[in-house]
């Protein structure tokens, strides 16, 4: 996941703020779907992840003139998501009867045994790709987060602090506890990769693109 | 024994008594990056656009003027701000006229007067033109009022004043409570407009002033 470069959206963002209401939808366009992974496995729930992508989005267009263009607009708007994901979990700990589950009502076990996906043809390792995800939704919120920048978005420990508002020591933390509880929950995937090679181990990501074909974790609510 | 369910973190106490090798870590890391971006629903993002083209004017745009090519805010002569402003000039000049006339008795109420008296209308209703004007700046002009208590107006006399004649006593006091009640009216509803404007109800709130990122709650 390469960086946008802040030149890139300088553009798009003068044109809004010069009145352009249509310059935003650029903006939508390039991060839109990055916003979307990141609110999709903060919140796991698909409607509520979408309320806050466009949520996410209406709230930077409102305060596009605070918005710093020496920094990345793409960190700005991750970390508008992630403050709006915050809020959401937050309310959901106040309401449990509400859609998820409460990071603490998870049972990691479970992703040990969770039931075979549906095979698809030609796929030599149909649960891989979908463990990975289980494993990362199944983590605590703060690990979650900074595991989700880390891996799936690519951004660095610092990037990580800037968007999730921590410091850099608390960042690291997370990811090494997160990494810890990976490395079991993925314990036999590792050993299956190390029998296939890198290239089936990669393969996961993959087959992110069919959402339908995917049964819900036990996590999701 | 603990019902609840362990935590992730359980899962490895101690990190340090079984770190995972540097071998176990990059083959992880590995395997986690080769995780992708999950796909957008279909259509989501044309909706996010809709809903930022359909937003109400976001407080940098309401500076920008008609020269702004895609503001949603139908062209006016005046913005709602301008508006607002002229309605309650509008409002406090009528009520400044009105209480004048009403209350002050300054020029056009000294003209009623001298039209009352030269009709044959006896001027101690405190109508009196050149008295009460300039009497005003020794003395508060409910010494007027009061002379007028003190001697009743010849009511026979008023009675026979000409309908035609123009400022009669009426018409001017009910032109002058006109103007104060359309005033006042027209304060209320600019009040009124003001305390209605669009609400946060049809759309998600905007974050706060001090930090556009919001926060967590």
């Amino acid at each position: 996941m390469q960086d946008q470069a802040p030149d890139d959206d300088a553009d798009p963002i003068r044109r809004v703020l010069a009145g352009d209401r249509d310059a935003f939808g650029l903006l939508v366009a390039r991060h839109g779907r990055r916003v979307h992974d990141l609110a999709r496995r903060m919140l796991r729930d698909a409607s509520e992840a979408d309320d806050a992508v466009q949520q996410a989005f209406l709230n930077a267009f409102r305060a596009l003139d605070r918005f710093d263009p020496q920094r990345p607009f793409r960190h700005w708007i991750l970390r508008i998501t992630t403050n709006l994901c915050r809020n959401r979990l937050a309310a959901r700990r106040l309401h449990p009867g509400a859609r998820g589950t409460a990071p603490d009502e998870i049972d990691p076990t479970h992703l040990r045994v969770a039931p075979p996906s549906p095979v698809r043809e030609g796929d030599d390792d149909p649960q891989g790709g979908e463990r990975v995800r289980a494993a990362l939704e199944s983590l605590p919120d703060t690990y979650r987060l900074a595991a989700v920048l880390r891996y799936v978005h690519g951004l660095s420990v610092e990037d990580i602090a800037e968007v999730a508002d921590e410091p850099l020591g608390t960042v690291k933390t997370h990811l090494f506890r997160a990494r810890a509880a990976l490395a079991v929950l993925l314990a036999p995937i590792e050993r299956g990769s190390q029998h296939r090679g890198p290239a089936a181990a990669h393969r996961g990501g993959g087959e992110a693109g069919d959402e339908t074909r995917r049964p819900a974790s036990g996590t999701k609510g | 024994m603990d019902a609840r369910p362990p935590l992730p973190d359980d899962l490895l106490p101690d990190p340090s008594a079984e770190a995972p090798s540097a071998e176990n870590t990059a083959r992880l890391e590995a395997l986690l990056r080769g995780e992708e971006l999950l796909p957008v629903p279909v259509g989501l993002l044309s909706r996010v656009r809709d809903a930022v083209k359909d937003a109400p004017p976001a407080p940098f745009e309401r500076h920008l003027g008609a020269d702004a090519p895609n503001l949603r805010a139908a062209p006016s002569a005046l913005s709602s701000r301008g508006r607002s402003v002229a309605q309650r000039v509008a409002a406090a000049v009528l009520v400044a006229v009105g209480a004048a006339l009403t209350f002050a008795g300054v020029e056009p109420v000294a003209a009623a007067g001298e039209t009352l008296r030269e009709a044959g209308v006896p001027t101690e209703l405190g109508l009196s033109p050149r008295p009460v004007v300039a009497d005003a700046v020794v003395r508060p002009f409910t010494d007027g009022w009061s002379r007028a208590w003190e001697q009743p107006p010849d009511m026979a006399a008023l009675a026979q004043v000409p309908a035609s004649v123009p400022g009669g006593p009426l018409t001017l006091a009910s032109l002058s409570l006109a103007l104060l009640g359309s005033g006042l009216g027209l304060a209320w509803r600019a009040r009124g407009r003001r305390a209605s404007s669009p609400s946060s109800l049809s759309h998600p709130p905007a974050p706060s002033s001090s930090s556009p990122t919001g926060g967590p709650a």
